[in-house]
């Protein structure tokens, strides 16, 4: 028969020692599959995974088949591997079927456990490539296993319905209607003053009887708790426990756009607990030393790494570890400046990390607002000892010297209404990335009034002129997105720089975008949103362009990932993606996602009068 | 290698240089994310500037409307310089604190007006729409003798290169695009310059050139002139002796319609949308101011030498064209001729007139663009006063005893007393282009001409394209007929404002080839028109916006609408409907109408806007603010 050879020399295999190559060569064989075969029932233990030499095959949804309502979810062609996820599980979800006349090499399952078994390096590969085949089998395999138990929001999670009692009622009948409703609080309504709730525990209804003298007659009103704490709905579910640490309580009030939605117990979180970030969440909030943070903290990288092979999406990635270094850094800044210091300044993120789009640490951006008349002799020492128990922590420093220790960044309130002016009239290489930078701020600590205050400052001083917008996004077209005269993506030997190509025009064009249209969010895919809701930009192109955004991060996010595996030196991460890595679907996806950069640069070139 | 070779390797090369920028352009990765302008200096940003302002008017009509004209072409001449300074000075610099980059966008925004933006924004239309016109026009000529084909046919194949050119190729507003244009139109302007004034005076530099005199002794056909006697002199003894009734140094348009002219193109330059935009490219104030200074020496390197080139012209063409016999001179050169007129020149001769030296004339008539009838049956070119006969020239396809082509258009007699009568028709387009082949410049010198010319109408028809396909489909369709009355923004996507603004350009191109065709004037006085129109219209109301913030929406419309309306139907009356001057109200050339349009533009506004209410205290504060320098650490004030 003649087929074409299998090439042993391109990745995977190419991370077999020659004796384990050996082994394999051995152990494969050809098998033939007519169209509409099913080659792995659903269901089934596979006899191994397939690599294609000639031919087709489509994945379906392993429920669509038993509902006889195919839903395909992937799609592989020559060259391209499947049945690996089945083999390791022992078990498919999804059904495979050639969908015209194929030929694939087999390898038979306990062959290829054997290797990934001994190999890890063969091991990790498959943990990675299950976790990124495409956007869809992404998307439909997070519906399937559920989302990890980190990712949960509250409000989707442990919030029950509250019981809600009258302030008059008697302990007795709400001890009767808590009994009833399974339920150790209730939330206390106090009529007459709509949307104003008290909450009452198991515990203040004992103690209010037993040790104060209460009769069981006697109105809950008196000993109802009124300061509520609460978190939002869609706050992480390590953030609710975070706020229980904090002060020392067992429930908290959920809030949906400041309506009250029900209440969260900490024995419901409690028992969600069984994931690591709740557990670096906890450690980051109880730390007392920087020692206790380090420990913190070097959970950070091996969670993420964690997450990204479990497949978690990238967006909730992003949430979830801007959540965590925002608290990291609050923390650490916490431990290294007086309460006087901290009532009296804002400590503000910029950049990547004030966008909340870092995932990776690759490097810390930040600055300092200091009311205008507080007195801080040891401003530079304290400044100092903050950035180097940051260094510490894994925030590597920043190259530009963007720092709170370098005294540029920190400046007084007016001071810094006066260096945007000047920034804004003066705009050169400098002062251009200035704006930038802090144009995505986000304040992590101290007074919010100066940030906001700041805020309002910059966004005057930005938007006095169309011409000003423009030259500041510019930029934006300053690099070539990497695609030939006929739509493919560049072959250039380092690969392709996904920073330079695509995730700086997107996301600084949005960033001027949002600066003229008014739209008031640091994160570039809030930005969008915002931007689609005022009309700024089209739906269609809105969504195209956060799918584009979700791509890149993710590719350049396995990347980095890659070469931190190797070292922790983070000067040597670099943005370059190489095709050759990539399968023919994840091909075909940054193709299509740079087209949508490349439109999304075309448009903007007129939208905001950008001149070459 | 010969001259056909020549101009085909010239524009090829230009072309290629262009588009090689471009793509260099484009794909040029800097090192840096943040670099402030693309880092363009000053001094390239004025090149730019000069080459969007440096139109076809300017390189391939400007001097043949002075050489035919005589003295009332400089009305031109110090319109549109006068126009640029007063841009650079009194209006840019305003404009651009105003934070606004279209004139629709500040006059909606400053007139707190959706209407006014409209109406705005049709001015815009309309003037860069004649604009264009003047450009296509320019461009046919230069095809049609690049390529050796009608003039007609040449503004079809100008309409698509420029099409591909300014549309398809995205070749729009890349700076050193335009400062590679620059460079080849002022070359190929100044070397046949250079070259004729020292043909002519020996001088080196034609400003100089101008004021010299003729170095040869000069037959006019009446008489011989003297080797010495001053060029002017020279020319204004010719024009008596050939029946032109008024010296070539004196001019018939009166000073009243010279002034008027002259204000017009002023103003009408300074509203021009297109350059305005270039005064907002450079992101540091002090930059535009520096890059507008060299702007202005960058312009005036080419408006300086018309009036000698444009002198050089007349004289070249009376010298070498009267009496010479048609057969014989613009016969086709064979191997023995031509290397007799190579030897001539080598040694310095004048081999002009020589037999076959006059082979340009053949060329040129196939476009259509010069004519010969005998009338008095001599065999021999004579060239005076008066038209030869009506309208073009309209060719039977047949040709005469001598070779010539044959019209059938109605010869117009001399008038009574005239010592020759005028058997020449030229194409007033053509005088720079054919300047060097008429006085027998050395082929790369006309190739280079060609190259030039071409240069300078697709800059600025890439920057106008611009204006109206983003007026179009921003401002007209996304601002006004699909705008989304909740959130003010445009109903259109992306790509379907893309589409229109691709369709805006394709019908401005269609329009302005078939204004190129059927022009109403040359395209000087096409150009001058869309001057005139915004004069009318954008000068008084920028000006108004800036130094009178008592002004009104009221005021700026009705002001808008009169001046627009009476200069446009002024310039229809006496330029498309009768142009026997049967319309003209106190004398008043349909050219220097703009002027007046913007006077009744000036009354009606002050009027309107003193008898409605004052503009909201914002827009008051606002228009006191844009005229104090800002310093730094100031407050904004809005």
């Amino acid at each position: 028969m003649d087929t074409p050879a299998l090439d042993l020399s391109v990745p995977p295999f190419d991370l077999l020692s020659p004796e384990q190559i050996k082994r394999l060569s051995a152990g494969l064989h050809l098998e033939y599959f007519e169209a509409g075969q099913v080659i792995i029932r659903a269901g089934d233990a596979p006899e191994g995974l397939y690599i294609i030499l000639k031919g087709k095959v489509e994945e379906y949804d392993g429920n669509s088949v038993q509902r006889d309502s195919l839903h395909l979810v992937g799609q592989f062609s020559e060259g391209d591997l499947f049945g690996s996820l089945p083999v390791l599980k022992g078990e498919a979800r999804d059904q495979y079927v050639a969908f015209e006349e194929s030929i694939c090499q087999c390898l038979p399952a306990h062959l290829f456990l054997d290797l990934v078994h001994e190999n890890p390096e063969f091991r990790h590969y498959f943990h990675k490539g299950l976790a990124s085949m495409s956007k869809q089998h992404l998307r439909a395999q997070n519906r399937r296993e559920g989302d990890d138990f980190s990712l949960v929001r509250v409000g989707e999670s442990v919030t029950r319905k509250g019981l809600v009692v009258s302030a008059d009622t008697s302990i007795r009948d709400t001890v009767k209607k808590m009994r009833a409703a399974h339920i150790d609080s209730a939330l206390v309504d106090f009529p007459g003053e709509a949307g104003s709730y008290g909450l009452v525990t198991g515990t203040d209804l004992l103690n209010a009887t037993a040790l104060d003298g209460h009769g069981p007659d006697d109105p809950i009103a008196a000993f109802t708790g009124r300061n509520l704490i609460s978190v939002d709905s869609e706050a992480f579910l390590f953030e609710a426990l975070t706020v229980m640490a904090r002060y020392h309580i067992k429930r908290v009030v959920v809030k949906k756009e400041s309506a009250i939605v029900g209440v969260a117990e900490l024995a419901d979180v409690l028992g969600f607990l069984s994931s690591r970030s709740h557990s670096v969440g906890v450690a980051i909030e109880k730390a007392r030393s920087i020692d206790d943070l380090m420990d913190a903290a070097a959970h950070l990288n091996p969670l993420v790494r964690n997450l990204v092979d479990k497949g978690t999406r990238i967006r909730f990635l992003m949430d979830l570890l801007t959540a965590l270094n925002h608290r990291l850094v609050a923390k650490v800044w916490e431990l290294s400046v007086s309460p006087d210091v901290r009532e009296n300044t804002a400590l503000v993120v910029l950049g990547s990390e004030g966008r909340g789009e870092q995932i990776v640490r690759t490097d810390q951006d930040n600055c300092l607002i200091v009311r205008d008349d507080f007195v801080w002799p040891t401003q530079q020492a304290d400044c100092q000892r903050f950035i180097d128990r940051l260094v510490q922590l894994g925030f590597p420093p920043c190259p530009g010297n963007i720092m709170v220790s370098n005294p540029a960044w920190v400046q007084r309130e007016s001071e810094w209404v006066e260096t945007i002016d000047r920034w804004v009239s003066g705009l050169d290489e400098s002062t251009l990335m200035n704006l930038a930078i802090v144009l995505d701020g986000h304040r992590v600590a101290g007074d919010a009034k100066l940030f906001d205050r700041m805020g309002r400052a910059l966004l005057k001083a930005m938007t006095a002129s169309d011409i000003f917008v423009s030259h500041f996004a510019a930029p934006c077209m300053h690099f070539a997105v990497p695609l030939t005269l006929f739509g493919n993506v560049k072959k250039e030997q380092q690969g392709v720089d996904i920073k330079k190509g695509a995730i700086f025009p997107l996301v600084h064009g949005i960033r001027a975008l949002a600066l003229k249209n008014g739209v008031r969010q640091n994160n570039t895919f809030k930005r969008i949103q915002g931007l689609v809701r005022c009309g700024g930009i089209h739906e269609k192109m809105g969504r195209n362009l956060e799918s584009a955004l979700v791509l890149f991060s993710d590719y350049r996010l396995r990347s980095h990932l890659r070469q931190l595996g190797a070292s922790t030196d983070v000067d040597k991460v670099n943005n370059f993606i190489e095709p050759k890595r990539l399968n023919r679907l994840e091909r075909d996806l940054l193709r299509e996602a740079l087209h949508v950069v490349k439109e999304f640069k075309d448009w903007l070139e007129g939208e905001l009068h950008i001149r070459g | 290698m010969d001259l056909q070779t020549l101009i085909y390797l010239f524009v090829g090369a230009s072309f290629a240089l262009y588009i090689g920028i471009a793509i260099w352009a484009k794909a040029a990765s800097t090192k840096d994310f943040y670099v402030a302008g693309g880092g363009v200096h000053p001094v390239a940003n004025g090149m730019a500037t000069a080459a969007d302002w440096m139109s076809a008017a300017s390189f391939i009509s400007l001097a043949g409307i002075v050489s035919l004209l005589g003295r009332d072409g400089a009305a031109y001449l110090m319109g549109w310089t006068g126009g640029y300074v007063l841009l650079a000075m009194l209006l840019a610099p305003y404009l651009r604190k105003f934070g606004k980059f279209t004139v629709p966008d500040f006059v909606g925004d400053r007139y707190y007006s959706d209407f006014a933006r409209t109406v705005a924004v049709i001015c815009v239309i309309f003037v860069s729409f004649t604009y264009v016109a003047g450009q296509m026009r320019g461009v046919g000529v230069v095809f049609s003798r690049f390529l050796q084909v009608d003039v007609n046919t040449g503004v079809i194949i100008g309409m698509c290169i420029v099409f591909f050119y300014a549309v398809l190729g995205g070749m729009k507003g890349i700076t050193y695009t335009q400062v590679a244009q620059y460079c080849v139109l002022i070359v190929a302007f100044i070397v046949p310059a250079v070259f004729l004034s020292l043909q002519v005076t020996g001088e080196f530099l034609p400003q100089i050139g101008l004021g010299s005199a003729i170095a040869f002794d000069f037959d006019n056909g009446v008489q011989t002139i003297q080797q010495g006697t001053y060029l002017l002199t020279a020319l204004d003894q010719t024009f008596n002796d050939l029946g032109f009734n008024i010296p070539y140094t004196e001019g018939r348009a009166g000073v009243w319609n010279t002034f008027l002219l002259c204000v017009a193109l002023m103003a009408g330059t300074a509203g021009l949308p297109h350059v305005i935009v270039r005064f907002f490219t450079v992101p540091k104030v002090r930059d535009a101011r520096i890059s507008a200074g060299w702007a202005l020496l960058f312009i005036s390197l080419l408006y300086t030498s018309v009036p000698g080139v444009a002198a050089f012209a007349r004289l070249n063409l009376i010298k070498n064209v009267q009496n010479n016999d048609y057969a014989t001179w613009t016969a086709e050169c064979s191997a023995e001729q031509e290397s007799a007129i190579s030897a001539m020149m080598a040694s310095g001769a004048d081999a002009a007139r020589e037999p076959c030296a006059g082979n340009w004339f053949a060329t040129w008539e196939k476009g259509g663009l010069i004519g010969w009838m005998d009338k008095n049956g001599d065999g021999k070119i004579q060239f005076a006063n008066g038209a030869a006969f009506a309208g073009k020239p309209s060719f039977t396809g047949e040709t005469g005893p001598s070779g010539e082509r044959l019209m059938s258009n109605e010869p117009i007699a001399a008038p009574e007393g005239q010592a020759i009568e005028n058997e020449l028709y030229v194409d007033r387009d053509i005088i720079v282009l054919a300047n060097p082949e008429i006085a027998r410049l050395p082929n790369w010198v006309i190739a280079l001409i060609a190259a030039g010319g071409l240069a300078a109408a697709l800059s600025t028809a890439a920057g106008l394209l611009l204006v109206i396909s983003a007026s179009i489909s921003h401002d007209l369709l996304g601002r006004v007929i699909y705008k989304d009355k909740e959130t003010g923004k445009s109903k259109l996507t992306d790509s379907q404002e893309l589409l229109a603004a691709r369709g805006a350009a394709v019908v401005a191109i269609i329009v302005a080839g078939y204004l190129g065709i059927n022009p109403p004037g040359f395209v000087a006085q096409v150009v001058a028109f869309a001057f005139g129109l915004a004069a009318a219209s954008f000068f008084p109301v920028i000006i108004n916006g800036i130094f009178d913030k008592r002004m009104n929406r009221e005021g700026a419309i009705a002001g808008m609408l009169v001046g627009l309306i009476f200069t446009f139907v002024y310039i229809v009356l006496n330029v498309f409907v009768d142009n026997s001057g049967a319309y003209e109200m106190f004398n008043i050339k349909a050219t220097g109408v703009g002027t007046i349009g913007m006077a009744l533009h000036f009354i009606v506004a002050y009027v309107v806007s003193r008898a409605t209410a004052a503009p909201p205290q914002e827009i008051q504060d606002m228009v006191e603010d844009i005229r104090i320098p800002r310093g730094a650490g100031d407050a904004h004030a809005h």
